[in-house]
């Protein structure tokens, strides 16, 4: 289980900035849309909700579409970058 | 800052839930490109033969000053900071009069009132660069 705390606006107001969640690094098989999730993108941990799911591929996108930087940007990543689920807040 | 807060920023990593924009790109030489261009018609309004030519020549000086006002509102809103308030008091008020001078423009085709248009974004720039090099 990680800890981290929100940085940014772009999950906003789901997950407002400066907020803690926790989250899962064994992710399983049982991603879906709507989930929030931690992806390693860039050097960076990134957090966003995925919004499209195909075979080995999502596509995510902050909440707060005006203020966010998201698969619109650098498009569908492998499922691979994801890094943690997040587990709380459960939406 | 609650002492909580103060400690999960030292201990606890981020998550980026970030934009990359704003790009952090301000000049205020967008303004006076638009500017020029609504001085630039105003000079050249007398001269033109067809009625639709003068149409076209004071819509597109309207759309061209209603840019400058965009521009400059992004800098006033978007660049600007208190503390380049406190070194120029005056800023409020000359982005008030510039802008201003942008609807005047719109109202009217003498050069005169387009030229002042340009000091006043002039003005603004000084401000700007100003502020660079602090």
């Amino acid at each position: 289980m990680l800890i981290r705390r929100v940085s940014g606006k772009s999950m906003t107001p789901a997950l407002r900035p400066g907020r803690l969640i926790l989250a899962r690094r064994n992710i399983g098989k049982h991603l879906k849309v709507g989930d929030i999730v931690i992806i390693r993108h860039d050097g960076l941990e990134k957090i966003k909700r995925i919004a499209l799911l195909r075979d080995d591929e999502i596509y995510v996108l902050g909440d707060n579409s005006q203020a966010s930087t998201d698969s619109r940007h650098f498009g569908w990543l492998p499922l691979s970058a994801v890094y943690a689920l997040v587990v709380w807040p459960r939406r | 800052m609650s002492l909580l807060t103060k400690l999960s920023q030292r201990l606890i990593k981020p998550v980026h839930a970030h934009c990359d924009l704003p790009c952090g790109v301000y000049d205020p030489a967008q303004a006076r490109i638009e500017a020029q261009s609504v001085l630039e018609i105003m000079k050249k309004y007398p001269n033109l033969d067809h009625e639709e030519d003068r149409w076209r020549a004071v819509f597109i000086k309207e759309q061209r000053a209603d840019l400058v006002k965009q521009h400059l509102w992004v800098l006033w809103t978007d660049y600007f900071k208190p503390e380049h308030l406190e070194k120029h008091p005056d800023l409020h008020d000359l982005i008030w009069r510039a802008t201003k001078q942008a609807g005047t423009c719109k109202k009217t085709v003498d050069a005169a009132e387009g030229q002042k248009l340009l000091d006043l974004i002039d003005e603004v720039a000084a401000v700007f660069t100003a502020t660079k090099q602090a």
